[in-house]
C-alpha cells in the first residue's frame, strides 16, 4: 500500500465519527458497525498468519476470540481489573490456550488439522455455553462498566472507536513486521516445502507453533475487544459460523496477503449488513458471492488484481 | 586423514528387500568423495538416511566423534549434515537471499532460538550475503528464487546446504540437465567447497564429472560397496566394469 492511501485511509478513520454524525443517517448504527469493522480486520489477520503465511486453514479462530473475549470479561468484571491490562491478559491466556492446542494439533497436516480446529472451535462455544459458573452460561457476562471516557471529555462511542482502531492499526503493523521476521520467512518456507526446510535446519514443529501461538494471540485481540466495544459477552458470537465468516473474509480479499484481510473483511461486513433484512436470502447471497470468488478471483479480489496488474506491468514495461 | 563422517553397517530394508545392506562409509574433510553406482544401487536411500529423512534400520552414523545416529532432518542439518536434492527443492516465494538467511539458524537452546526467530533476522540477512558472493549469485540476491536459471537454482541450493555450520554437504547429481559451461562452473564451486575444508558427498551419474573432481570414488551395487578407490583405481576396476555392463 503507497503511503498516499495510507494516509487518506488513516484520515478517514480519525475524521469518521464526525463524518458520520454530519452525514446523520441512522448515526449510531454506522459507527457501530464502524467499530465493529476493526475488531473483525484483527480476527481476519489472525487467520491471514495461519493459513495465508503457514499454509493451515484454521476454522476455530472464534474459539480462541471466545478465550480472549472470556478472559477479558472476567478480569474487569469479577477481578476489577482496568481494561488495558485486562484486555492484554486476555492476549496472554489466548497464547497459552493456543499453545495448548497447537503443539498437538500441528502434528496434523491438511483435513485433519481443519478438523482439529473446527473441534477446538466446537469444544471453546460449548464451555462457554455450559460452565455456567465462570461463563455465566448462554446469557453471558453483562454489566461490564466501560472506561471512564467522559472525564477526559470524548464520547465514550467514539472513545471506544479510537481505540479499537488504534489497536487494530497496531495489529496490522504487527503482522507485517511478523511477515519479515526468520520466524515469518520461516513459515513461508515451510508451508513451501516441509521436507526441505527441515533439510536446511529449520525447526519446523517450533516455527508452526510459535506462529500458531501468535495466530491465536491475534484472534484473542480481537475477541478481547469485543466485551470493550458492547460491553457483553455471550457464547452465540462465537460459533462455527463465525469462525467461518473469518475464513471466508481472508478467502474473499486473499489469503496471503494482509490488504486482503482488510479488503476481505469490509466487503463481507458491507454485504451482511446491506442484507440483514432478508436474513432467510442472507446465506444464499453469502454462498453466491463465495462461489463466484472461487471462479473468477481464485487468488482473492486483492490477490487477483495484484497479480494482473503485475502481469500487465510486464507486458508494457 | 581423518574422515570428519563415519558411517557403520547402515542398513536399509524396504519389504523386505535390502536396499542398502551393512555399509561402511569414511568421508574425510577437505575431499570429494563419489558415490556412484547403476540406477537402484541405494544411493539416494544412503543420503535420505544420512540427512535424516529415512531412519536406517541398523548401523552407525557420527559426525566430527559424535553419534548422531536417528537425528531427524533439521537435527542432522544443524549438526553440520547438509545436502541439496536431486531436483532442486528451494523456496521459490522467498528471495534468493532468503533462501539462504532461513537456513543459517543454529541457537542451541529454545529461549534464544525464539529470541532469533523474532528479532535477530537483519544479522542472519547480512551473513546470507557472504554465502551468496561465495557461489556468485549476490547480483540476484533479491531476486524470487523462481526466476533464477536451472544453473543457478543449483548454486543456491549448495549455498543454502553451506549456512551455518556445514562440516559435510552431501550433493544428490548436481549437473543433471546442465549444459557443459554450466558443469565447469559448478565444478569450480565444489571445488571452492573443498578447499574450505568440508568434507564433499557427491552423487553423480556424469562420469566426466566424478572422475575429474573425485578424490576417491565409492561404488555401490545392491546396496554394497563393491569398491572404493581413487578415480584412477575405480576407472579399471574389474567389479565396476562388470556391474555398470550388468546394468
Amino acid at each position: 500500500m503507497s503511503t498516499p492511501v495510507r494516509l487518506v485511509l488513516i484520515a478517514a478513520v480519525l475524521s469518521a465519527p464526525w463524518l458520520i454524525t454530519a452525514l446523520g443517517w441512522r448515526p449510531s448504527y454506522l459507527l457501530q458497525i464502524a467499530t465493529l469493522l476493526p475488531i473483525m480486520m484483527i480476527a481476519s489477520l489472525s487467520e491471514t498468519v495461519i493459513a495465508g503465511f503457514g499454509g493451515q486453514i484454521s476454522v476455530g479462530q472464534a474459539g480462541f476470540m471466545a478465550v480472549g473475549a472470556y478472559a477479558t470479561a472476567l478480569l474487569v468484571g469479577s477481578a476489577g481489573w482496568p481494561w488495558l491490562p485486562s484486555i492484554l491478559g486476555g492476549v496472554v491466556a489466548t497464547v497459552i490456550v493456543a499453545g495448548a492446542v497447537g503443539v498437538p494439533a500441528l502434528r496434523l497436516r491438511g483435513p485433519y488439522f481443519v478438523m482439529a480446529t473446527l473441534a477446538f472451535g466446537g469444544i471453546a462455544y460449548t464451555v462457554a455455553t455450559n460452565w455456567i459458573d465462570v461463563t455465566g452460561g448462554p446469557s453471558g457476562l453483562r454489566n461490564l462498566e466501560p472506561p471512564d471516557f467522559e472525564s477526559l471529555g470524548i464520547h465514550p462511542d467514539h472513545g471506544t472507536f479510537y481505540i479499537v482502531w488504534l489497536v487494530c492499526f497496531a495489529a496490522i503493523a504487527l503482522v507485517a513486521w511478523f511477515r519479515e521476521t526468520l520466524l515469518g520467512r520461516s513459515l513461508l518456507a515451510v508451508r513451501e516445502d516441509e521436507l526441505a526446510a527441515a533439510a536446511v535446519g529449520i525447526h519446523v514443529a517450533l516455527v508452526k507453533s510459535l506462529s500458531f501461538m501468535f495466530s491465536g494471540g491475534l484472534a484473542g485481540l480481537s475477541g478481547a475487544l469485543l466485551p470493550l466495544f458492547v460491553g457483553i459477552v455471550t457464547p452465540d458470537t462465537f460459533g462455527t459460523n463465525q469462525s467461518l465468516q473469518i475464513l471466508a473474509q481472508v478467502l474473499i480479499g486473499g489469503m496471503e496477503l494482509i490488504s486482503g484481510a482488510i479488503v476481505g473483511t469490509v466487503l463481507l461486513l458491507v454485504v451482511n449488513e446491506l442484507l440483514r433484512d432478508f436474513a432467510e436470502y442472507q446465506l444464499l447471497a453469502f454462498g453466491l458471492i463465495m462461489l463466484g470468488v472461487i471462479l473468477f478471483f481464485p487468488r482473492g479480489v486483492v490477490g487477483e488484481l495484484r497479480a494482473r496488474r503485475a502481469a500487465s506491468g510486464k507486458r508494457r514495461p | 586423514m581423518s574422515a570428519v563422517f563415519e558411517v557403520r553397517g547402515l542398513v536399509k530394508r524396504f519389504e523386505g528387500l535390502r536396499a542398502v545392506n551393512a555399509l561402511d562409509l569414511d568421508i574425510p574433510s577437505g575431499q570429494i568423495t563419489s558415490l556412484i553406482g547403476p540406477n537402484g544401487a541405494g544411493k539416494t536411500t544412503v543420503f535420505n538416511m544420512l540427512s535424516g529423512i529415512t531412519r536406517p534400520d541398523a548401523g552407525r552414523i557420527s559426525l566430527a566423534g559424535q553419534d548422531v545416529t536417528g537425528l531427524a532432518s533439521w537435527q542432522m542439518a544443524r549438526a553440520g549434515v547438509c545436502r541439496t536434492f536431486q531436483n532442486p527443492r528451494l523456496f521459490w516465494n522467498l528471495t534468493v537471499r532468503e533462501n539462504v538467511a532461513i537456513a543459517i539458524q543454529q541457537e542451541r537452546s529454545l529461549l534464544r532460538e525464539m529470541y532469533a526467530l523474532f528479532f535477530a533476522g537483519r544479522r542472519y540477512v547480512e551473513e546470507a550475503g557472504a554465502l551468496l558472493a561465495l557461489v556468485g549469485l549476490e547480483d540476484c540476491a533479491d531476486w524470487p528464487a523462481s526466476r533464477l536459471s536451472y544453473g543457478h537454482m543449483r548454486r543456491l541450493e549448495i549455498a543454502r546446504a553451506l549456512a551455518g555450520s556445514a562440516k559435510i554437504i552431501m550433493v544428490d547429481e548436481p549437473v543433471a540437465g546442465m549444459n557443459p559451461s554450466e558443469v565447469d562452473e559448478l565444478m569450480r564451486l565444489l571445488d571452492t567447497v573443498r578447499q574450505r575444508g568440508l568434507a564433499v558427498l557427491l552423487i553423480e551419474h556424469n562420469m566426466r564429472l566424478v572422475l575429474n573432481i573425485s578424490d576417491r570414488v565409492i561404488v555401490l551395487s545392491s546396496g554394497t560397496k563393491i569398491a572404493e578407490g581413487t578415480p584412477a583405481e575405480i576407472r579399471v576396476d574389474p567389479l565396476v566394469i562388470e556391474a555398470y555392463l550388468a546394468s
